[in-house]
């Protein structure tokens, strides 16, 4: 009937795609925004969309010419030695896109929240909170963005509603008066927040057969409806700050929650209840790169079966997926300290600029060339 | 355990000394020997449970018209009466072992011996005594059928069956319990419901072996997958129109012998919180009935632990009049705001339960007591704050309306989780322990249906269930059955071509 297959429906891969998107770049993006290309970052958001449009129509091309999803095509087609050693980088990868989420996380909601309390705990009761969402699968993940999806919607149209009765378009421009680089800066600082688009070539084994073609188009509805959302708060964050005002916060979007307030409303502030769209958001970046790093880590040990839990599983193969998750876990938080209290971010970032993203856009390539090589050898 | 079984003898001797072996020092069963046949020639032996046989020669029931038919029919034809059933009785069963016999006389029968014939007969009698048909204490409507199950399986059953007047329902008999014996009941309509289910409950009922089934709960915990999440995966009721339409949606009900509460799989949480009468009212009414009770589930969980969050974190989300109310309010009480409100939650939960053991008025004045009395004088004596009475007794009430007694208990239980949660780490900790549960609910499946449809996975049915949801749509576009029925199956309503009378 619906026993566990692992499959989900394409509205289900919407709402995923739409969580895993708006998480980080509605928060850390616009302030990198406003740095690079002022009000001009609007023109920076289209732009990075356009590149991330690009990146997700190869990587779309990369999973129609490999007929399957991206571990068993390297399993099949690749050296096995190969196949581990990229696997095994592209779980570093997710390790440190995970720490840096938790990171990202547990500082907001200690600055937003509970400043009192210390950043390791948050960042331990998050990590375990998404630790316990991994156990469930693709199918529990997609659920529960599936519900949260309205109620996360709902609460950033009240926040943009709200935020609009302050807004003053004087604040806004002058529009391109840098130099273009400035903005291609911009929209590429926004292709690294998409990074999640990458997890694409992993969905092949989580559709049904028929739904493979329209998969790519869903994927692209969600990365434009969150292009949308980003372009609507960082036009809002402008006309509420201007763009000298907004290099210089670290959460602008934080920021504008606490200054919004209604007329004749009953309470006096919303920033406790809005900092809830950012909880869920965040928490789905956080699960994905847990979700797929233990999913790669468990095909490098155990090759073949790299499903995480599932009711049919055979108990070996679901006791190395626990160990996996708890050691994806456990690195993550690790990732998530060193980025707190040595102040990595910027070596993380650079790690995403130069070593990441130029490998998730040459590897599959290669991986897709070497593979057929070989086929047809 | 398949003991050796005892082959029922022509001799009545072998058989009479073997059931009084099996029966020896029980007291309540009664055994009579008797001569039957127009020459008073045939040795026969009764055996029943006393109580479950009313006086067989005075009453005018099939036992008593049996044997009397047997006393007036000639003895060398008895065998061929008995063998085709001449007497006319429509429940006669006859058994080969004189194990056999025995359980079906433990059913509350009577059981007749005859001399020289190699079988023994069950014939129905009165039956082990049962509450008749009721009003179920909870499942209230205000609008709908006021019949309520009883404790007998086959009364149970007919109940059912006499809304549902069609051959498509089929009755699975499944015994249950090593001593008990208790006979356990598959209803489900053949078309509709899909054979993996009823497959799947049949497997997970035999899983087990018990000694005794005193209610359909041992067999709903036994049959669960998840038995440690607080949420049911089986909707319970006492309502036959409940189950009724339960059936007619593809589902399966599981009744047990001797309880009056029924299973219904597979279930989701959407079904724990519609009632009978949200389809024999008006679309707005239903409609209205149900968002209040999404809202009061939503609160019956969430309000303490939000009142706590707002008022001990984030002070600054209150406008000053009301902060200061709550300050106002607070002066003097001794304990912090969170021992306050869980102090109050236990109070309230040992009121509640007292109400529910004290038998009839008593049960309704300690809820005056309780709440008035005690309620009053503790905030008079400034124990606890007015407003923790608000919210405690506003959180009461919402979870009063959640219909499903079971379902409200889960979130009477996590009501503390989220609590503990929000008086540690305030509205962080009130989202973390609501995402938990949401992703606890997001993991759950029952029967294979995600517990979360169809607010999940409404595209499976075309997003015809998102109509029978938060909020029902007019009966006339309820055309579909939910995703409980076989997909080849699902059109329930249609309106009839003119001219078509």
């Amino acid at each position: 009937m619906f026993s566990c297959n692992n499959k989900i429906s394409l509205r289900q891969v919407y709402r995923l795609f739409v969580f895993d998107l708006i998480g980080i770049c509605t928060l850390v993006l616009p302030a990198k925004l406003a740095y690079f290309s002022d009000s001009d970052g609007l023109i920076a958001i289209l732009i990075g969309g356009l590149i991330a449009s690009a990146f997700l129509w190869y990587l779309g091309r990369i999973v129609a010419g490999m007929g399957t999803d991206l571990i068993s095509f390297m399993e099949q087609s690749v050296p096995v030695w190969l196949t581990k050693i990229i696997l095994l980088f592209l779980s570093l990868l997710a390790v440190l896109e995970a720490g840096y989420g938790a990171y990202v996380f547990s500082d907001v909601m200690k600055r937003g929240l509970i400043p009192e309390e210390s950043y390791t705990l948050i960042l331990i009761l998050i990590l375990l909170a998404a630790a316990y969402a991994v156990c469930g699968g693709i199918e529990s993940r997609a659920r529960l963005y599936e519900v949260l999806f309205v109620i996360t919607a709902v609460g950033l149209a009240l926040m943009f509603l709200i935020a609009a009765s302050d807004f003053d378009w004087s604040y806004v421009g002058p529009f391109l008066t840098g130099d273009p680089g400035s903005m291609v800066k911009g929209g590429l600082a926004e292709v690294f927040c998409f990074v999640p688009l990458f997890s694409v070539v992993f969905f092949p084994s989580y559709i049904q057969k028929s739904d493979e073609k329209k998969l790519i188009r869903t994927v692209m509805a969600a990365l434009w409806s969150a292009v949308l959302v980003l372009f609507l708060l960082y036009l809002l964050l402008l006309g509420s700050f201007g763009s000298g005002a907004l290099k210089t916060m670290r959460y602008p979007a934080v920021t504008l929650m606490t200054n919004i307030h209604m007329e004749s409303s009953f309470l006096k502030r919303f920033d406790a209840f809005m900092l809830g769209i950012w909880f869920f958001t965040l928490f789905a970046l956080i699960n994905l790169y847990l979700f797929y790093g233990t999913k790669l880590l468990t095909a490098v040990f155990a090759p073949g079966m790299s499903e995480t839990t599932c009711e049919n599983v055979p108990d070996g193969h679901t006791r190395k997926s626990w160990f996996a998750l708890a050691a994806i876990t456990l690195l993550a938080f690790v990732v998530a300290e060193l980025l707190y209290y040595r102040h990595g971010e910027v070596l993380f970032l650079n790690y995403v600029c130069y070593v990441g993203m130029p490998f998730l856009i040459l590897f599959p390539g290669l991986a897709l060339i070497v593979g057929k090589a070989r086929r047809k050898g | 355990m398949a003991d050796k079984k005892t082959r029922i003898s022509r001799n009545i001797e072998q058989n009479i000394a073997e059931y009084q072996r099996l029966f020896s020092e029980c007291a309540d069963i009664k055994m009579r020997r008797m001569a039957l046949g127009e020459g008073n020639r045939r040795e026969c032996f009764l055996a029943y449970v006393e109580v479950s046989v009313s006086n067989m020669l005075l009453e005018n029931t099939a036992l008593g018209r049996a044997l009397a038919y047997l006393g007036r029919t000639e003895d060398s034809e008895i065998d061929r009466v008995l063998d085709s059933n001449a007497m006319g009785i429509s429940d006669v069963t006859p058994f080969e072992y004189i194990e056999d016999a025995a359980a079906g006389m433990l059913t509350g029968d009577a059981i007749l011996f005859v001399d020289g014939y190699d079988k023994a007969l069950k014939i129905a009698d009165k039956g082990y005594p049962g509450a008749g048909v009721k009003e179920p204490d909870s499942e209230k409507v205000i609008r709908g059928s006021k019949e309520g199950f009883t404790d007998s399986v086959k009364m149970n059953t007919a109940l059912i069956r006499k809304r549902i007047r069609s051959t498509r329902v089929k009755v699975k008999n499944i015994q249950q319990g090593l001593y008990s014996h208790t006979l356990v009941n598959l209803v489900y309509m053949e078309d509709l419901a899909y054979p993996s289910v009823i497959e799947e409950i049949e497997k997970r009922i035999g899983e087990y072996e018990i000694d005794g089934v005193m209610d359909s709960g041992i067999i709903e915990q036994l049959a669960e997958r998840k038995w440690y999440s607080p949420f049911p995966q089986f909707q319970t009721t006492q309502r036959p129109d409940r189950a009724a339409m339960a059936v007619l949606e593809g589902r399966v009900v599981v009744m047990s012998d001797n309880s009056p509460t029924a299973l219904i799989l597979p279930t989701d949480f959407n079904s724990f919180l519609k009632t009978s009468d949200d389809y024999y009212n008006r679309f707005e009414v239903a409609t209205f009935a149900r968002i209040l009770r999404f809202m009061a589930s939503f609160f019956a969980l969430a309000f303490p632990a939000l009142y706590l969050a707002v008022t001990n974190f984030h002070t600054q989300i209150l406008p000053t009049p009301l902060l200061l109310s709550f300050w106002e309010a607070r002066i003097g009480v001794p304990f912090p705001a969170a021992l306050e409100v869980i102090l109050m939650e236990l109070a309230f939960e040992l009121l509640r339960e007292a109400g529910v053991r004290l038998p009839g008025a008593m049960g309704n004045t300690i809820g005056i007591v309780g709440g008035l009395i005690i309620g009053q004088a503790a905030v008079e004596a400034n124990l606890v704050s007015p407003i923790v009475v608000i919210v405690v007794a506003f959180t009461a009430l919402c979870s009063f309306s959640i219909p499903n007694e079971e379902f409200a208990f889960s979130f009477r239980i996590l009501k503390f989780f989220l609590i503990v949660m929000a008086a540690w780490l305030g509205f962080f900790g009130f989202l973390l322990g609501l995402l938990t549960v949401l992703i606890h609910l997001c993991k759950l499946k029952s029967f294979g249906i995600p517990y979360l449809m169809p607010f999940v996975g409404a595209d499976l049915n075309d997003y015809q269930d998102e109509r029978d949801s938060i909020w029902r749509a007019p009966l006339r576009r309820m055309t579909r059955r939910p995703i409980y029925a076989r997909r080849e199956n699902r059109l329930k309503l249609k309106k009839k071509k003119e001219g078509n009378g």
